[in-house]
C-alpha cells in the first residue's frame, strides 16, 4: 500500500511531461489513493445483500455483490452520477456534477441473484402510458379505483384496460400488486406481441444490393437470430495463420473440442441459431451447406458492384445438422487458400452479401479480417502520413470513416436489425476509423489482434469467440430513455445508430456493453418527489423471441449541494467524462480535450470547494470523499490510448475509442486504472480456497514504479492484457515456483499461459486468474516482461498511471495542477473554462 | 448428259443450271440464277489419300510436265512445282491432278492442334423429370465426346453459373447475376481469365498449376469426367420459389452472353461448340422474351406483325450481338429447347443461324426427339472421329466469265472483297468467303453467282468455266484441313437448247426456296409469294413450249414438268405460310430448310406419301386428297413428322383386333412395313422427326391432310351430297386452291400478256 523504501525508479523510456514551474510539496503517500475506496467498499458489501430502494448509496461499480431488486433497477444495470439527482438546474451547474446515467441493460446478474422476471402481456403488449409511452413500472400509481394509472413520468392518466384490471386494496395497491413483477421489479422482460415486430425499412431510391424478391413489407418475424461468419483469405491472412486459428476456434466453439490437455469442452453456439459461411478476397465465396450434399459447394460472386446472394438453400443452415460439412469446410479453407496470391479484399462487398442474406431475418455478421479493404465499394485507399495530422485542425479526421459507403452500410446494417462483430488479426494499418464504423454502429464488437501470432493470441481469440457466443446477446434494438417531468436526456454515448434524438438503433446488443446518457433540467424538480428514469430496450433474443426490456430507476431529489456531494457516484462520472472525452474525438483536438478534462475535474472539486467548504484556506486542497479518486481517473483518462499524446496508431486509438464508448462501468474503470498484485508477497491463505469453499483475493496496489521492488513479480491487468513483470533480482525460487524455471534469462517472454505447478505460488495466482476469468467471461492477452530486458515492458510501465508517462504527468504533478486551478479560481473569484485561455470561444 | 446425283455424289454440288449463257444478258433472261447447292463435308469413301497441301493444284489446271510449271485458272499466275513433285510425269500424276478426283481433301501442317471444346448451358428451371432426363443425356454424352475434348459447364436458371472443373477441393462456381448485362470484360475480370489478375509469382514458388485461365472452366473429358459427372448429378432445380402465377426466372440471355463472353476470352479463333439446352423463355435479364408473370402470354405472329410485342426487338438484337461475336470467333451455338411451349427461340435464332449450330425443338427433354437426336451430334466415322468440322471458311473462286453474288445458308461473310465478288447481292453477299463455324457432313450451302461476260462476245468453241470451293476446317481430331472441289461446265450460246436440258429442276427448286425464305425473313410473306409466282411465271415462259394465248398448248418438258409443283407446295409449306406455326416453330423450320441437302430439302418442300394396301407392293401416291382410302395405310414424310395414316377400314380391323388372328398375317404385316419403312427413314435423319400414328378421321391426321393437295374440299362436294364416287378420297376443309387450279392460272399467265 505504501511507497516502498527501495522502490525502482521510474524507467527513463517511459516519457511523460513534467509539471511546469514550482511545486508544493506533498507526501506521496498521503495522496489519495483509487484503491483505498475500491478496498473499503469491497470490505463493506462482500457477502451483502443490497437493498434497491431509493436512499442509500449502492456499492461501487468495482464490486462484487448481492442485490435485490425492489422496484429500482439494481446498480448493475443502472448507475447514476449522483443518487441524489439536484432539483435545479442552477444547483446542478453549481455543482459541476455532470448529470449522467449509464445503462447496460443485459448486464451479467450474480447466480445468487433472481433471474429478471419475464412478464406475457398478450395480445395487447405491455400496459403503456397514453402520453409519453413509457412502460408500466413499480413507481406507477393507480387512481379512479384502479381503473387510471398515473404515469411516474409524464404525470398522465391512463385507462386500464378491461383484462389489466384489478381491484384496488386500501393503500391503493392493486389486489394482485405480488403477483405482476412489472409492478414490484425495476428490471422486467416484457414478451410483446406482433406489432413490436421490427416494422420494415424504408423504401430506398438506390438500393445496396440486389434482391430478387421484393424488398419486406411486413414486419419481420422474430427467429432465433442468424450468424454469418465471413472470413478473409488474403494471403495476409493466410500467412499470419489467422485464418487458420479462426476456422479452428469457430470450430471448437461450434462442435466443442478438446484441449491440449485433453479436457473435453462444450459447443457454445446458441441452440436453434443457423449461420452461413463467407470466404472473401478480391472476390465472395459463398457455401451451399445443405446437409444432402457431401461436400459443402463453392459459389464465387465476382461483380463487386452489384451484390447479391446467389444461394438460396443451403445458405442458412443449422450447424448441427451439417456438421459434416461445416468441421471440413473449415479444415480445409486455410489449404485451399494456401498459395493464394491475393492480397486485396472486397470488404464493403462482403458487409453488402451478409446484409442481403440477412435483411429479411436479421442477426450478426461476425467477420475475420486482415487486410484493409482497397477494393470494391468503400475502397480505401493506403493510409499516408499519419503522424503529420497530429497536433493539427485535421487530427479528427483519424476518427471519422474516410469513405462515408461505410456509415451508409453500417447504418443500413442497423435498420435491418444486423450486428457486425470483426476480428481483425492483421500486420499493417487496417483503417479502423473507417472500418470500424460497421461496429460501432451496429453495436457489435471489435477484437484486435494487431501482428496476430497464433501462439499467442489463439487462445485470446478462443476466449473471445467463446464470450461472443455464450455472453446474452439481443438483437433487432430499439433502446428509448425516457426520463420524469423536469430532467431530459441531452445526449447519447455509446455504440448505436442514432436514429432519431430519442430513439437508438442496434444491430446487436450485448451483456458487456452499456449506453450512457447525459442528462439536463427542463424544470425544477419537486424534492418531495422522486425523479425517475426508465430505459426500454426493445429486442430479440437469440433463441427468436420478441421482447421489450425496461430498467426504471426511482432517485431521491435533493436540494443543497452537500446531499447532491454524498450521493455522487464517481464511478459513473468518470465514465462519463471518459466517454464525452472520446466522444468529442471527432470534433476537436486531443490537446483541447485533455485540458477540458483538466477544467472539469478541476470545476467539480471547485463546485465543492465553494458549496460545502467555504471556509476552508484556499492553499488546502479540498477534495469530496465521492471524488477522492477522480483526479487520478481524470489523468487516467487523457493516458488512454485514443487521448494519449504522443505517436499512438490510428488505428489503435479507433479501436480503444470504440471500445470505451461501449464498456460497462466496472470495465472502465479496471481498464483506466489497471489491477496491480504484487505476487511475491502474496499472504499464505490469499487467493486459496478456505474450509467453507471461499476465496478470499489480494488487495491491489497503486500503480506507480514507486510502490515496486526489484525483486518482486507484480500482475497487472487492464482487462485488454495482463502483464507479468519480473523484476531483473528476482529470487530464483519465485520463478520456479509460478513458471517453472530457475532463471529469468531462461523465462521465455513469449509464453502464453501458466504452467500449471503443483506449487502454492502458482496456484494461487491461476485462482486469481480463474477468477477474473470468471468475472468478464474472457481471458485478456497474457504478457511476460522482464525488467530491462523485454520491449514489452513499455507497455507494462504506461499501464503504471500514477506515475509521470503517456505524455502527460505523474499523479502528483497533476493533483498540484488541479490544485493550482482551483486555487486560482478560488482566489480570482472566477470559474475555471472561463479563465484566460478563450480557446472554446468562437471568435 | 450428266446426271445430277452422280455429280453430287461425288463432288456434294448440285447446279440449278449444269450448262451456263454465256453472257450477263442471257443469265438474267434464265430467270433461275446459276447457283450451287455445295456439301463441302459430303461423306465419300473414295476420297483420296490426304495430301500436304501445297496449293491449290487442281484437275482443271493446265500443266507443264516439262517445264514443271503450272497455271493456275482463276488468277492465270505461273507457278512451279513444288520439291515433292519433281518426279511428276504425265503417266505418274498425284491424284489431284487426276480428273477422276475433283473433290481433294488435304491435312494441314499446322503444329497447334486443338481439339474440339463441348460448352453445356444447361438450363435447371426444369422439373425434376425434364431435369433427370437432361442430367442422364450430358452425362451419356460424356462417353461420346473424344477424351481430348475440352468441355464445360455453365447452369442457369435465376443466375448463372460457371463452374469450375479444374478445382478439385470441392465443387465450385462462379455466380452471375440474372437480371445484368454484362460487358465481356466483365465477364473476362469475374471469371479472372484477364492477365493483370494474375499476380506475379514470388520467387522461388512455382506458379500453382493450372488455376489460371481456361483451364479452369474448360478441361479434357478425360481429366474432368468424374469431376463433371459428379456436379452434373447433383444438379437441383433452381431453388427459388416460383409463384403460381409467375414463371420461373430464367435468365438464358446472361448465360449465353456468358459462355460466348467465357471462349472468346480463351478460346478465340477456335472451334467450339456452345450448346444451350432451354427448358422455357427467357424471363430475365438481357435477352428476356417475355416477363416472368404469367399473366402476359408470349408473343404470337400476330403480335410480332403488329409490332406489339414488349421485348421482342431488343432481345433479337442482344442475341444478333451475342452471335456475331460467336461468330467471329469461330464458335458455334445450338439451341435444344425441351418445353412444350415456346422458348423464344425466334429472338434466339440468330446464334445458331449465324454460327451452323443446330436446333432441336422437343416438348421436353424426356423425350426420344431430344435424346436421340442430341446424341446423334456425337456420331463418329468409320476412323472414330466425330462427324463434325469446327470453325470453317468456305472461300469461292470463280473464272473471269462468273461472279460470286452470295451465299445463303448458315453462315456470316468472313468479308474477303476479292476479285470474284459480284454486284448482285443475293443472300450474304459482297464477299466471296464465308465463315461457318461448324460443318458436318449434311451442311449445305447454296452459292449465287452470275455471268459477267457482257453480250455480244464471241464465244470460244468449247469455253468452260471454273467454280472452285476450298473450304478450310478444323477436323475433330484438331488437324487443319483443307477440302478442295473444283467443277468446271461449259458456256452455251443464248437459245441454245443444251442451257435448257442441262436445268436440274430439284436443285432449282430447292435454290430459289432457299431465296423465298430469305427473302420472308426480311420482307413480307405476301410480296415474297407474290415474287415466287412471278418468278415461276417468267421461267415457263421461257422455257415452255406454247402458242401465245392458248393455255392449253401449254407443255412443259420432262426436266421442267414437276417444277410448277414444287412451287406450289413451297407456298403452301410452313416455310412460308406462318399460320397456325408458333414463331419458333418457323424459326426451326426454316433454319433446317436452310442447311439440308436438295433431297432432304425437297422432302420439307413437298412431303412424300407412300401408300400401303393388300396385294400390291408399297408405292410413291400423289401427295393429294386423293390418295386418302378407306383401306390403305399412308405414310407420310416431311421430314420433321413421319406419320402412319390408317384409312377407315383398316383402323377399323385393327381395333378389332384382326392382325393378333390366325389367318390374318397378311393384315398384321400390312400394319407393320409401314412400322419398319418409317424406322428406316429415321436412321439419319437429324433432328429426329415428331412420329405420329394416326386414324382416318382422327385429330392427329391434320398433320396429313395440311400438307395434301385439296383436289377433294368441301366446295367440291355436288350440290346433292357427297360427290365421292370411289376413289375420290377425303374432302379436305380448306379454302386453299389446288394443284389443277394452280396449273390453270399458271399455264394462262404464262402463255398470255407479260406479267409485269
Amino acid at each position: 500500500m505504501y511507497a516502498q523504501p527501495r522502490h525502482i525508479p521510474q524507467p527513463p523510456h517511459s516519457a511523460g511531461e513534467p509539471y511546469k514551474g514550482l511545486r508544493a510539496r506533498i507526501d506521496p503517500s498521503q495522496i489519495p489513493s483509487p484503491l483505498d475506496a475500491i478496498e473499503a467498499d469491497r470490505e463493506q458489501w462482500e457477502g451483502k445483500t443490497y437493498l434497491t430502494m431509493p436512499g442509500n448509496n449502492p456499492p461501487l461499480s468495482t464490486t462484487d455483490f448481492v442485490a435485490i431488486d425492489q422496484g429500482n433497477s439494481t446498480p448493475k444495470f443502472v448507475r447514476v452520477s449522483t443518487w441524489n439527482i439536484p432539483n435545479s438546474s442552477h444547483l446542478a451547474r453549481e455543482c459541476e456534477i455532470p448529470l449522467s446515467a449509464v445503462f447496460q441493460p443485459f448486464a451479467d446478474q450474480d447466480s445468487r441473484e433472481e433471474a429478471i422476471p419475464l412478464v406475457e402481456c398478450g395480445e395487447t403488449g405491455p400496459a403503456r402510458c397514453a402520453e409519453c409511452r413509457g412502460y408500466i413500472n413499480p413507481w406507477c400509481t393507480w387512481v379512479a379505483g384502479g381503473n387510471k394509472w398515473k404515469c411516474n413520468l409524464c404525470g398522465c392518466e391512463t385507462e386500464v384496460s378491461q383484462d389489466y384490471f384489478s381491484n384496488l386494496d386500501a393503500n391503493l395497491m392493486r389486489l394482485d400488486h405480488y403477483q405482476r413483477p412489472e409492478l414490484n421489479k425495476g428490471t422486467v422482460d416484457f414478451a410483446v406481441p406482433k406489432e413490436y415486430w421490427a416494422p420494415p425499412p424504408p423504401p430506398k431510391l438506390a438500393p445496396s444490393y440486389f434482391s430478387l424478391e421484393p424488398p419486406r413489407s411486413t414486419p419481420r418475424e422474430p427467429q432465433a437470430m442468424n450468424y454469418v461468419f465471413a472470413f478473409d483469405v488474403s494471403s495476409e491472412a493466410m500467412h499470419s495463420g489467422f485464418l487458420s486459428s479462426c476456422c479452428a476456434s469457430l470450430r471448437d466453439m461450434l462442435f466443442g473440442g478438446t484441449t491440449e490437455d485433453g479436457l473435453a469442452f462444450e459447443p457454445c453456439f446458441p441452440q436453434g441459431s443457423q449461420i452461413a459461411i463467407l470466404s472473401f478476397d478480391t472476390t465472395l465465396h459463398f457455401y451451399n451447406l445443405s446437409s444432402n450434399l457431401r461436400q459443402a459447394s463453392m459459389i464465387i460472386l465476382s461483380d463487386l458492384e452489384e451484390i447479391f446472394v446467389p444461394l438460396k438453400e443451403g445458405l442458412f443452415v443449422n450447424p448441427m445438422e451439417s456438421r459434416g460439412l461445416i468441421e471440413d469446410l473449415l479444415e480445409a479453407l486455410p489449404l485451399r487458400h494456401e498459395d493464394t496470391l491475393i492480397r486485396e479484399v472486397a470488404l464493403g462487398s462482403t458487409i453488402l452479401s451478409g446484409l442481403a442474406a440477412l435483411a429479411d431475418s436479421g442477426g450478426q455478421i461476425v467477420l475475420f479480417l486482415s487486410t484493409m479493404p482497397t477494393v470494391g465499394p468503400g475502397a480505401l485507399e493506403p493510409l499516408g502520413g499519419e503522424s503529420d495530422v497530429y497536433g493539427t485542425d485535421k487530427e479528427k479526421t483519424l476518427f471519422l470513416p474516410r469513405n462515408q459507403f461505410w456509415r451508409q452500410v453500417a447504418e443500413e446494417c442497423t435498420e435491418d436489425g444486423i450486428g457486425i462483430s470483426m476480428f481483425l488479426g492483421m500486420n499493417k494499418a487496417i483503417d479502423v476509423g473507417s472500418i470500424g464504423i460497421l461496429t460501432s454502429t451496429t453495436g457489435g464488437e471489435l477484437f484486435f489482434y494487431p501482428r496476430f501470432d497464433p501462439s499467442r493470441d489463439g487462445i485470446v481469440l478462443d476466449s473471445q469467440l467463446r464470450r461472443l457466443f455464450s455472453r446474452t446477446t439481443v438483437y433487432d434494438c430499439l433502446i428509448r430513455i425516457r426520463c420524469s417531468n423536469g430532467l431530459r436526456v441531452s445526449r447519447h454515448y455509446g455504440n448505436f445508430h442514432e436514429r432519431s434524438v430519442t430513439d437508438l438503433e442496434l444491430g446487436i446488443m450485448d451483456s458487456d456493453k452499456a449506453i450512457s446518457v447525459s442528462l439536463e433540467h427542463s424544470g425544477t424538480l419537486d424534492e418531495r418527489q422522486y425523479a425517475f428514469l426508465q430505459s426500454a430496450v426493445l429486442y430479440t433474443t437469440t433463441s427468436g423471441q420478441r421482447r421489450v426490456r425496461t430498467c426504471n430507476i426511482a432517485l431521491q431529489v435533493a436540494s443543497l449541494a452537500g446531499t447532491v456531494f454524498r450521493y455522487a457516484d464517481m464511478d459513473t462520472v468518470v465514465c462519463h467524462l471518459a466517454r464525452d472525452s472520446i466522444y468529442n474525438l471527432s470534433f476537436r483536438r486531443m490537446s483541447h480535450i485533455r485540458e477540458e478534462l483538466t477544467e472539469k475535474c478541476s470545476s467539480l472539486l471547485l463546485g465543492y470547494r465553494r458549496n460545502c467548504a467555504a471556509s476552508t484556506a484556499p492553499s488546502q486542497l479540498i477534495i469530496p470523499e465521492a471524488f477522492r479518486a477522480l483526479p487520478v481517473y481524470a489523468l487516467a483518462i487523457s493516458k488512454t490510448k485514443p487521448l494519449k499524446g504522443r505517436n499512438v496508431s490510428a488505428d489503435v486509438r479507433n479501436y480503444y475509442a470504440q471500445k470505451l464508448l461501449s464498456m460497462g462501468v466496472r470495465s472502465t474503470l479496471q481498464h483506466l486504472y489497471p489491477r496491480l498484485l504484487a505476487l511475491h508477497d502474496l499472504d499464505e491463505t490469499i487467493a486459496l480456497p478456505n474450509p467453507a469453499g471461499d476465496i478470499s483475493l489480494p488487495s491491489l496496489m497503486r500503480t506507480s514504479h514507486m510502490y515496486m521492488e526489484a525483486h518482486g513479480i507484480y500482475l497487472i491487468d487492464n482487462e485488454e492484457c495482463t502483464i507479468f513483470w519480473i523484476g531483473s533480482s528476482v529470487s530464483p525460487q519465485l520463478l520456479s515456483d509460478l513458471f517453472g524455471v530457475d532463471d529469468i534469462v531462461n523465462l521465455s517472454p513469449s509464453a502464453v499461459q501458466l504452467p500449471p505447478l503443483q506449487t502454492r505460488l502458482s496456484a494461487q495466482v491461476r485462482n486469481i486468474l480463474a477468477h477474473r476469468y470468471v468475472q468478464r467471461g474472457r481471458v485478456p492477452k497474457m504478457l511476460i516482461t522482464r525488467q530491462n530486458m523485454d520491449g514489452m515492458e513499455i507497455e507494462f510501465s504506461d499501464m503504471l498511471i500514477e506515475d509521470q508517462n503517456n505524455a502527460a504527468m505523474s499523479y502528483l504533478d497533476y493533483l498540484c495542477l488541479v490544485h493550482k486551478q482551483i486555487n486560482v479560481a478560488l482566489t480570482s473569484g472566477g470559474s475555471i473554462s472561463g479563465g484566460p485561455s478563450l480557446r472554446g470561444a468562437p471568435w | 448428259m450428266l446426271n445430277f446425283e452422280d455429280v453430287e455424289e461425288r463432288d456434294g454440288v448440285r447446279l440449278s443450271w449444269n450448262v451456263w449463257p454465256s453472257s450477263r444478258i442471257d443469265a438474267t433472261r434464265t430467270v433461275v440464277p446459276i447457283s450451287a447447292l455445295y456439301t463441302p463435308l459430303k461423306q465419300r469413301e473414295d476420297l483420296p489419300p490426304r495430301p500436304i497441301r501445297t496449293r491449290h493444284l487442281q484437275t482443271a489446271v493446265q500443266i507443264d510436265i516439262r517445264g514443271k510449271l503450272w497455271i493456275c485458272p482463276f488468277c492465270l499466275s505461273r507457278n512451279a512445282f513444288p520439291p515433292h513433285y519433281k518426279d511428276i510425269s504425265n503417266t505418274n500424276l498425284p491424284a489431284e491432278l487426276l480428273p477422276k478426283y475433283t473433290t481433294i481433301e488435304y491435312t494441314l501442317s499446322r503444329p497447334a492442334q486443338v481439339p474440339p471444346i463441348f460448352l453445356f448451358v444447361v438450363d435447371t428451371c426444369l422439373d425434376e423429370e425434364d431435369l433427370k432426363a437432361l442430367r442422364d443425356a450430358l452425362v451419356v454424352s460424356l462417353s461420346l465426346i473424344p477424351p481430348y475434348a475440352l468441355v464445360g459447364l455453365i447452369t442457369f436458371g435465376t443466375m448463372t453459373q460457371v463452374h469450375e472443373l479444374g478445382y478439385a477441393e470441392c465443387s465450385k462456381s462462379y455466380v452471375f447475376r440474372g437480371g445484368k448485362e454484362y460487358a465481356p470484360k466483365q465477364i473476362q475480370d469475374m471469371l479472372g481469365l484477364s492477365a493483370t489478375t494474375r499476380a506475379a509469382p514470388r520467387p522461388g514458388q512455382p506458379m500453382p498449376q493450372q488455376t489460371f485461365g481456361a483451364a479452369r472452366f474448360l478441361l479434357p473429358v478425360q481429366q474432368c469426367e468424374f469431376q463433371l459427372t459428379g456436379i452434373l448429378e447433383a444438379l437441383a432445380r433452381d431453388p427459388w420459389p416460383v409463384a403460381n402465377d409467375k414463371r420461373a426466372l430464367r435468365c438464358t440471355g446472361v448465360a449465353l452472353s456468358v459462355a460466348v463472353g467465357l471462349l472468346e476470352t480463351t478460346f478465340p479463333n477456335t472451334g467450339a461448340r456452345i450448346m444451350l439446352f432451354a427448358g422455357g423463355p427467357a424471363t430475365e435479364g438481357p435477352g428476356m422474351v417475355v416477363s416472368n408473370e404469367l399473366k402476359e402470354p408470349i408473343r404470337s405472329h400476330h403480335d410480332i406483325e403488329r409490332d406489339s410485342v414488349k421485348h421482342f426487338k431488343r432481345a433479337a438484337k442482344f442475341y444478333e450481338g451475342l452471335a456475331k461475336r460467336a461468330s467471329n470467333n469461330g464458335h458455334a451455338v445450338d439451341l435444344f429447347a425441351g418445353c412444350l411451349d415456346q422458348v423464344g427461340l425466334l429472338e434466339m435464332k440468330s446464334l445458331p443461324n449465324s454460327t451452323n449450330g443446330v436446333i432441336v425443338l422437343s416438348d421436353s427433354f424426356a423425350t426420344s426427339i431430344f435424346k436421340q437426336s442430341f446424341l446423334r451430334i456425337f456420331n463418329k466415322d468409320d476412323q472414330d472421329f466425330l462427324q463434325m468440322g469446327f470453325n470453317a471458311t468456305l472461300d469461292v473462286q470463280t473464272t473471269k466469265e462468273l461472279k460470286v453474288s452470295g451465299l445463303i445458308g448458315h453462315a456470316i461473310s468472313a468479308g474477303k472483297k476479292s476479285a470474284c465478288v459480284g454486284e448482285t447481292e443475293i443472300g450474304i453477299g459482297q464477299t466471296s468467303a464465308w465463315k461457318m463455324n461448324s460443318i458436318t457432313p449434311r451442311t449445305s450451302a447454296a452459292v449465287y453467282f452470275e455471268v459477267v461476260t457482257p453480250a455480244g462476245q464471241a464465244l470460244q468453241p468449247g469455253s468452260r468455266g471454273l467454280i472452285q470451293f476450298v473450304t478450310h476446317y478444323q477436323h475433330s481430331s484438331g488437324q487443319q484441313r483443307l477440302r478442295v472441289t473444283t467443277i468446271a461446265r461449259n458456256f452455251a450460246e443464248a437459245g441454245s437448247p443444251n442451257i435448257a436440258s442441262s436445268f436440274d429442276q430439284e436443285a432449282a427448286a430447292v435454290l430459289m426456296a432457299r431465296i423465298a425464305v430469305f427473302k420472308a425473313e426480311i420482307d413480307d410473306s405476301p410480296d415474297v409469294l407474290r415474287w415466287l409466282d412471278r418468278m415461276l411465271i417468267r421461267l415457263c415462259q421461257k422455257f415452255a413450249d406454247y402458242r401465245k394465248e392458248d393455255p392449253a398448248s401449254f407443255r412443259l418438258t420432262d426436266n421442267f414438268s414437276i417444277y410448277p409443283q414444287f412451287m406450289f407446295h413451297l407456298r403452301r409449306s410452313q416455310f412460308l405460310q406462318v399460320f397456325n406455326n408458333s414463331p419458333d416453330e418457323t424459326a426451326f423450320y426454316r433454319h433446317i430448310l436452310n442447311e439440308e441437302d436438295v433431297n432432304n430439302s425437297l422432302i420439307m418442300i413437298q412431303p412424300t406419301l407412300m401408300s400401303y394396301t393388300f396385294d400390291v407392293p408399297p408405292q410413291p401416291v400423289l401427295l393429294d386428297s386423293v390418295s386418302i382410302k378407306p383401306d390403305v395405310i399412308l405414310l407420310l414424310d416431311t421430314f420433321f413428322h413421319i406419320l402412319i395414316f390408317h384409312g377407315e377400314t383398316v383402323a377399323q380391323w385393327r381395333k378389332a383386333g384382326y392382325q393378333e388372328q390366325e389367318g390374318y398375317e397378311n393384315f398384321k404385316e400390312l400394319l407393320e412395313t409401314p412400322v419398319a419403312d418409317a424406322q428406316d427413314l429415321l436412321v439419319d435423319r437429324f433432328p429426329i422427326p415428331r412420329y405420329i400414328v394416326c386414324d382416318q378421321g382422327g385429330s392427329q391426321a391434320r398433320f396429313l391432310l395440311s400438307k395434301l393437295n385439296p383436289s377433294t374440299t368441301h366446295m367440291s362436294a355436288t350440290m346433292y351430297g357427297s360427290a365421292q364416287g370411289a376413289g375420290a378420297g377425303q374432302a379436305i376443309f380448306t379454302d386453299d386452291v389446288s394443284l389443277q387450279v394452280f396449273m390453270e392460272h399458271l399455264k394462262r399467265l404464262a402463255v398470255g400478256a407479260q406479267t409485269n
